[in-house]
């Protein structure tokens, strides 16, 4: 019932169903990048074979055997002779936006617009996991820090504090740096290691200042257990604030990600929206003025992000019933 | 306001209660030594100045003392139980089931995101397990006792005024049928007409539903109309004790003498207001006598130096002052 309640006030609320439609579609482009893209993003050129014609050889028994009275096994040479065609179309170079490339194609002749498609499922994952785990560990521990206080509070706070003062970005690059093994996992692991803090910290001091409402003191001396109080009195009057580090850590994970593929300390060899701007600085594209090249990238990420902000501000008047319109 | 059988079981005896706050300086005996008894089915109103220790006694009654809070000494017995020994554990067991409690500020004590009868819900499952059904019927059932129609179970806080609030929160100290209420200040925040309404519905209420009540509040001449007895608390300790209307009408102890010249009476004849000069000792370290010598007109040399025992008059009226020695009806033990 509350989920429901939820969804329909999502619907009402025009912001938030914008917000939604916005990333609907990057998710339904994530989802059917194959049928979308209309080229292989990593191929530069389309290789087209055709069958032109098929003939058969004729049939040679080598071996007869009688198995039974009824049963006779035979076994035949024949041999197949196929005429095919083949074409193969090499994409231009560094092409500006075609009826055929849609936005153009890179150094190497890829297709930039099936780039984009096939990069928005490795941005997007990448966001996503990154800010659910991020969302999820940071409340945890904001949550048993703030509810629980003392050792464990302190325990906590002074592992938050010290990550908060090592600046994220070098840190994020100096552990890339070290990692051997290239690829989306580890960026997830390291925005994920490097994120929390903020989300936690902040989160905390919520806890903290709940917990010591009036409310929540009556619920306790009311008998309810711990639990009870955590998830019901404490957690939906701070969904808002949840909800919020959950989109500002899912963008700073889209924009890390980018930033470490920007840099080249992701796979330079996955496509994703990062490293179509790291091909695109490499070979000069900002020089040369190919707009159709680094900007789509940078489009998306800003569209991903003015999705969560519309959204965020709908979780606002959603979570707290004071500001929904009657 | 009801009188008095002659055969009242006693509900809650509270005997040399000790309790205050720990600080860097010292401990602050915000309760020091109070000893009283309640029977069942009274009111019982308690009155003092803001610091004098109502709220610290009432919370450590319910076992809700906080943080740098405790319970110094003294027994406090419930239905003939010893229930200051009891651990934390036990403690929630009996409270809200037995004694419950209406709290300052209703306005903050309702969670804004759950709709009140979810709450109300909440507090019938934190203790029986009955279906969803069963305990939203009593919800709906305890709303219209305090005169809040069912359809507002489904009402968020904020759209309920703060009488209704109020009347919210007795409704959830209500909800299980405790024995004893205790009002801390509850109609401290609202206007004087919204605050009629609530105590004919506390005492319509209480007549009802026959519980007893500890009345805790600042404004006297509230708490002579709707009280059996009356307490005044000073500085701690409770000074004088009796039934509501003697201790109207014939207040005996200095302090009690300004406070009725100090508020005006509901209902009374208009007449110019007095005021007590000076203000309460710091309760950190307190007169070693009488706490309020330094402002009674009345002080001997003695108040200074002997804390003055207490004087048993007729009809279970009790005073603390040296101005009384050898002049009660009976003398205490």
């Amino acid at each position: 019932m509350m989920l429901g309640d939820l969804w329909k006030l999502f619907l009402e609320n025009k912001k938030a169903l914008a917000g939604l439609l916005i990333l609907l579609f990057f998710v339904g482009v994530a989802l059917f990048a194959p049928w979308i893209a209309p080229y292989d993003p990593r191929g530069n050129k389309l290789v087209d074979q055709e069958v032109l014609e098929e003939s058969r050889g004729r049939k040679q028994t080598v071996e007869r055997t009688q198995l039974d009275e009824f049963t006779e096994e035979r076994i035949y040479d024949q041999t197949f002779t196929t005429r095919t065609k083949e074409t193969t179309v090499k994409f231009p170079l560094k092409s500006p936006p075609t009826s055929k490339h849609l936005l153009g194609t890179t150094h190497s002749g890829q297709d930039i617009f099936s780039q984009v498609v096939w990069g928005t499922r490795v941005s997007l994952s990448v966001g996503l996991v990154t800010g659910l785990f991020t969302t999820l560990v940071a409340l945890t521990l904001a949550l048993s820090a703030g509810y629980f206080g003392g050792r464990v509070d302190e325990v906590i706070s002074l592992f938050t504090n010290v990550f908060l003062v090592i600046p994220s970005l070098p840190l994020m690059i100096v552990i890339a740096a070290y990692i051997t093994v290239r690829g989306v996992v580890p960026i997830i692991l390291i925005l994920g290691l490097t994120s929390w803090p903020w989300p936690t910290r902040l989160l905390r001091s919520q806890v903290l200042s709940l917990k010591n409402r009036d409310f929540v003191r009556v619920a306790a001396s009311l008998g309810e257990k711990p639990g009870f109080i955590i998830f019901r009195e404490i957690l939906p009057n701070m969904i808002s604030l949840v909800m919020a580090s959950f989109f500002q850590s899912t963008m700073a994970a889209i924009i890390g990600e980018a930033t470490l593929e920007f840099i080249g300390l992701g796979n330079v060899s996955v496509v994703s929206w990062g490293t179509l701007l790291y091909w695109a600085q490499t070979n000069g594209a900002l020089l040369s003025g190919a707009w159709w090249w680094f900007l789509p990238p940078g489009i998306c990420i800003a569209l991903i992000g003015t999705s969560f902000a519309l959204m965020n501000f709908a979780i606002d008047e959603i979570s707290n019933p004071k500001l929904r319109k009657r | 306001m009801r009188n008095s059988e002659s055969s009242k079981q006693v509900l809650l005896e509270v005997r040399n209660l000790q309790a205050g706050y720990e600080v860097k300086k010292g401990f602050v005996g915000a309760v020091d030594d109070v000893s009283f008894c309640l029977h069942k089915g009274e009111f019982l109103g308690i009155a003092g100045e803001s610091g004098c220790g109502k709220s610290t006694l009432a919370f450590a009654i319910m076992n809700l003392l906080r943080d740098n809070a405790r319970i110094r000494s003294g027994e406090i017995d419930f239905q003939g139980r010893l229930v200051s020994a009891l651990s934390g554990e036990g403690f929630n067991k009996i409270r809200w089931v037995n004694l419950s409690m209406v709290f300052q500020s209703a306005m903050n004590a309702l969670n804004p995101v759950l709709k009140v009868g979810e709450q109300l819900c909440d507090a019938i499952h934190a203790h029986r397990s009955i279906s969803a059904q069963k305990a939203k019927e009593r919800a709906q059932q305890m709303l219209q006792l305090v005169d809040i129609g069912p359809e507002r179970y489904d009402s968020y806080p904020h759209q309920l005024s703060g009488g209704m609030k109020q009347r919210v929160m007795i409704a959830m100290a209500l909800v299980l049928e405790p024995q004893l209420v205790i009002m801390d200040e509850p109609t401290t925040a609202l206007d004087v007409v919204v605050q009629r309404t609530i105590i004919e519905k506390i005492q319509e209420l209480q007549q009802q539903l026959d519980f007893s009540v500890i009345f805790i509040t600042h404004d006297l001449s509230l708490l002579v109309e709707i009280s059996d007895r009356l307490a005044i608390m000073y500085a701690g300790k409770i000074i004088e004790e009796g039934p509501a209307q003697d201790v109207f009408s014939h207040p005996l102890h200095p302090y009690t003498h300004g406070l009725m010249n100090a508020f005006p009476s509901l209902s009374g004849p208009i007449r110019r207001m007095g005021g007590i000069e000076g203000k309460p000792p710091d309760l950190l370290d307190p007169p070693k006598g009488c706490r309020f010598f330094p402002r009674c007109s009345q002080v001997m040399d003695r108040c200074a130096n002997t804390y003055p025992p207490e004087i048993l008059f007729e009809g279970d009226h009790r005073v603390a002052c040296h101005l009384y020695e050898g002049k009660g009806d009976m003398q205490n033990g």
